[in-house]
């Protein structure tokens, strides 16, 4: 008798959560409307997918480059600069987009062993992937590449603008990213602790709140989705690395031996760089993932972008 | 009724028994005695094929439960390769077997080796007197010295699973034959039922039908594995230490209800550390050492005027 | 007290992904780990005792690897190697080639229960059966097997514990289960020790009632025997 009562409790505290929940939700329908207008504009160009499939691999935990609209099912509910970018590219090479979500590592591995025709997940360019990989052209996600900035907790807000400020502190970033390289440029020879790498950026954010770093490097696009879940207590510190031309933009990576499609990948993103095809994508993206509002960056309510 | 052929048992190295030959006569009552270690259990297991001797054959009421051992085949061996390239070397008929025999000469494990004649000799011998394992074990009853109930059946289901099973299969095969028999398969449930529990009243346990075996006493236990065997009508019993594993004022028990199977005729092979009871219910006494049979006779023989000098020994340490 | 707000905020946004999906999933993989298991466990057990010495490396040697690697490392196997030996699996969702690992990982784990268990079944009881004049068959079947399940299922019930958690790993491939449903909300809001208290209750949740469920099974097996 004592443990049936025990299992009722139970099932009645999930059920209130539940109920809980289900009363919180509100609709998001807003809020990927300029992202959809995009979508829809590039499916719009008709392929009919004649050249097979094309099959993607990427990591969906990095709003707004590559993320999750959890109301969306299958396929569609992976989102993202990358995703529109997938999504261009199959009809550019007219051939069936197929995703593929998988962990960041795993995107790599999937590539090489030709399971995938080609990973889109906001890769930077290093010299180690160039030697594994063949490296498309690059393409300009906003200010996710082009500007990399360092936070702080909230007390430290635009206290830190020069490298010399950063003198005696520990620095943190994501392990294996552009901002490891930046952070070993940039800091290297001088007495800033650098020694503590992080498997994914939302651990490092969690090692920056309790303060077993002071400070961490991230893409300026990153840092405004962190600080929008956290306002009061991650800021920028105002310091703003200095990205050689190089890192500054994506790249897509595709498997050695398949130069083929190496080159069709290469004249797609070469006509969308000069037609300047993505140019409000990256904009719609933070909408979508909610770092920005639809008003801040100019767009109306039916995601039309009115000014610029 | 039983025959024990030549039989050596190995277990790896080590060789428990070493050629061992003794036979079993309708209501005889055998009793093996001996040391520790010296094969007595293991030759009891052989009887009924727990154990599978390395050598010999075991025949059952004139019916071969082991496959032929060809060295106890004189047309065998002389239809061999072997056999006939020794005697080409000039070795004598007599000579050349006993070569053979005492070398072991015979590419048993590769029975092709020594021609097709020596393969359908053995073959021939199997088909003519072989016999199902299964159905020899059905004509002997064994008791073990640690019980062996099954534990996750009640007492009666104990005595009733095997001749149920094994009635059953039996109507089946019938009827695949062609010849069904005048039952059905509840007439077989009901009867082992009801021989259970005439057997059960037999031994004053009627009221403990219905209860699992460890809630029994030792000696409880002993006196269902007896039954259990007894349900089956075995023609022959093998006793493997029965009161061994007994607390001392369980054993009487299990003895009187021994005894009292022997006196009804009941054909017995009784390994046991109870010399008493051995001198009084046994025919015949086997004295076992090192793996062979090292004195044999009547208990009075045995017991008082043994001849082997390892008997004597052992004899002087367990009657005080 | 923002750790709880964040909480309530992100529950109120993702509680479908969370409990609906996430819980979903992560029940569906361990479910078809188990069953797939225990059938094939099962068909390796008896691969085990059979007299076929090279079925029986073979198996061992299956055992040996699947216990002697990460299970991370054999879905990553699973997912970009099986595809090249069955073309039709490249096609389908990584669902699919994470649960067969999953099924040949617990099956191996399954089978050395299974052994055990029934070794652990007095031979005693073997050879009265096979005195009798029984089968080997018979005696397997209705003397050895019932006793060896009372000590195989609490052991089952363990494996079946263990299969919940280690589904988590199927989130490098974003199968949808509950840390698959961790990187999605992680990765939208990079509220981490948030999004990872929720898996972790969740992930409890799941393993005590199924504990629970498992010890009162136990009971009543033991209250019939």
């Amino acid at each position: 008798m004592k443990n049936i009562n025990k299992f009722l409790c139970i099932v009645l505290a999930l059920a209130m959560i539940l109920a809980l929940s289900a009363c919180g939700s509100k609709s998001d329908a807003k809020l990927s409307a300029a992202y959809d207008k995009y979508l829809a504009e590039i499916k719009a160009n008709g392929a009919t997918g004649a050249n097979g499939t094309l099959t993607v691999a990427i990591s969906p935990d990095f709003a707004p480059m590559d993320f999750y609209d959890v109301a969306k099912n299958g396929d569609d509910a992976i989102v993202g600069f990358d995703v529109l970018l997938a999504n261009y590219l199959a009809q550019e090479l007219d051939m069936t987009l197929v995703l593929k979500p998988m962990s960041f590592d795993a995107c790599m591995a999937a590539v090489q062993t030709g399971n995938a025709d080609i990973a889109i997940s906001g890769f930077s360019w290093t010299f180690e992937r160039s030697q594994n990989f063949a490296i498309s052209d690059y393409y300009i996600a906003g200010d996710n590449e082009t500007e990399q900035s360092v936070i702080c907790l909230k007390e430290n807000e635009g206290k830190f603008t020069k490298a010399e400020d950063f003198v005696g502190y520990k620095i943190g970033y994501q392990g294996a990213s552009l901002q490891q390289v930046l952070v070993e440029e940039t800091f290297g020879g001088m007495d800033v602790d650098i020694s503590q790498a992080y498997v994914d950026l939302g651990t490092a954010v969690e090692a920056l709140k309790a303060k077993q770093i002071d400070f961490l490097a991230v893409a300026h696009g990153n840092g405004d989705s962190i600080i929008a879940n956290a306002s009061d207590a991650i800021a920028f510190t105002g310091f703003d690395f200095e990205v050689a031309e190089i890192y500054k933009n994506n790249v897509c990576l595709i498997n050695k031996d398949n130069t083929e499609l190496l080159d069709l990948v290469n004249a797609a993103l070469n006509k969308a760089l000069v037609e300047e095809i993505y140019s409000g994508w990256y904009d719609a993206c933070k909408v979508y993932a909610g770092i920005s509002t639809l008003d801040e960056l100019g767009f109306d309510d039916e995601g039309n972008k009115i000014k610029d | 009724m039983l025959d024990i052929k030549n039989i050596y048992k190995n277990f790896g190295d080590l060789q428990v028994l070493k050629g061992v030959s003794t036979h079993v006569d309708k209501g005889e009552v055998v009793v093996i005695i001996g040391v520790s270690g010296s094969g007595k259990s293991t030759l009891l297991r052989c009887m009924n094929l727990l154990e599978e001797p390395s050598f010999g054959e075991v025949w059952m009421e004139g019916k071969l439960m082991t496959p032929p051992d060809p060295y106890l085949h004189w047309d065998v061996i002389r239809s061999s390769k072997t056999y006939r390239r020794l005697v080409s070397e000039g070795l004598s008929d007599d000579e050349a077997i006993k070569k053979i025999k005492a070398e072991d000469l015979l590419k048993e494990r590769h029975p092709k080796y020594e021609g097709p004649e020596y393969v359908s000799q053995m073959k021939k011998i199997y088909e003519e007197n072989g016999i199902d394992i299964n159905l020899g074990r059905q004509k002997m009853g064994m008791v073990f010295q640690s019980f062996n109930l099954f534990n996750n059946k009640t007492v009666k289901e104990n005595i009733t699973l095997a001749p149920i099973k094994i009635g059953k299969q039996r109507l089946k095969d019938a009827k695949k034959r062609g010849k069904p028999l005048d039952k059905t398969p509840d007439d077989i449930v009901n009867e082992a039922n009801a021989k259970a529990m005439k057997l059960l009243e037999r031994i004053g346990l009627q009221d403990k039908a219905d209860v699992y075996p460890s809630t029994l006493s030792g000696g409880q236990r002993q006196r269902v594995a007896i039954i259990r065997a007894l349900a089956m009508e075995p023609d022959v019993m093998l006793f493997d230490e029965p009161t061994s594993a007994l607390d001392p004022e369980m054993v009487g028990e299990v003895l009187d209800l021994i005894r009292d199977l022997v006196k009804d005729g009941m054909t017995s092979v009784i390994v046991t550390h109870e010399m008493g009871f051995a001198k009084e219910v046994a025919d015949r006494v086997i004295f076992m050492h090192d793996g062979v049979i090292a004195e044999e006779g009547t208990p009075d023989q045995v017991f008082n005027h043994p001849q082997n000098p390892r008997c004597r020994e052992f004899l002087s340490k367990v009657l005080k | 007290m923002t750790f709880f707000t964040n909480i309530a905020k992100i529950m109120a946004k993702y509680w479908q992904t969370f409990l609906l999906q996430g819980i979903g999933y992560t029940l569906l993989l361990s479910v078809i780990a188990v069953a797939g298991g225990a059938f094939f466990g099962s068909l390796l057990a008896l691969a085990k005792r059979s007299k076929l010495r090279i079925l029986k490396a073979l198996v061992n040697a299956l055992v040996e690897v699947v216990r002697g690697t990460p299970v991370l490392l054999q879905l990553y196997i699973g997912v970009f190697v099986f595809p090249m030996l069955i073309p039709r699996l490249s096609s389908l969702p990584y669902i699919y080639s994470v649960s067969i690992v999953l099924v040949i990982n617990s099956s191996a784990y399954v089978s050395e229960i299974i052994r055990s268990g029934i070794e652990a079944v007095d031979i005693g009881q073997m050879e009265a059966a096979r005195s009798l004049g029984l089968t080997q068959r018979t005696a397997m079947l209705s003397i050895v097997l019932p006793q060896a399940v009372k000590n195989i299922l609490p052991a089952l019930g363990n494996e079946f514990i263990t299969v919940v958690k280690e589904t988590s790993l199927a989130s490098t491939f974003f199968v949808g289960e509950l840390m698959t449903a961790y990187l999605k909300v992680k990765g939208n809001t990079y509220l981490t020790m948030e999004c990872l208290a929720i898996v972790g209750v969740l992930y409890f949740a799941l393993t005590f009632i199924l504990s629970k469920l498992l010890k009162a099974m136990e009971r009543r097996m033991k209250a019939r025997a």
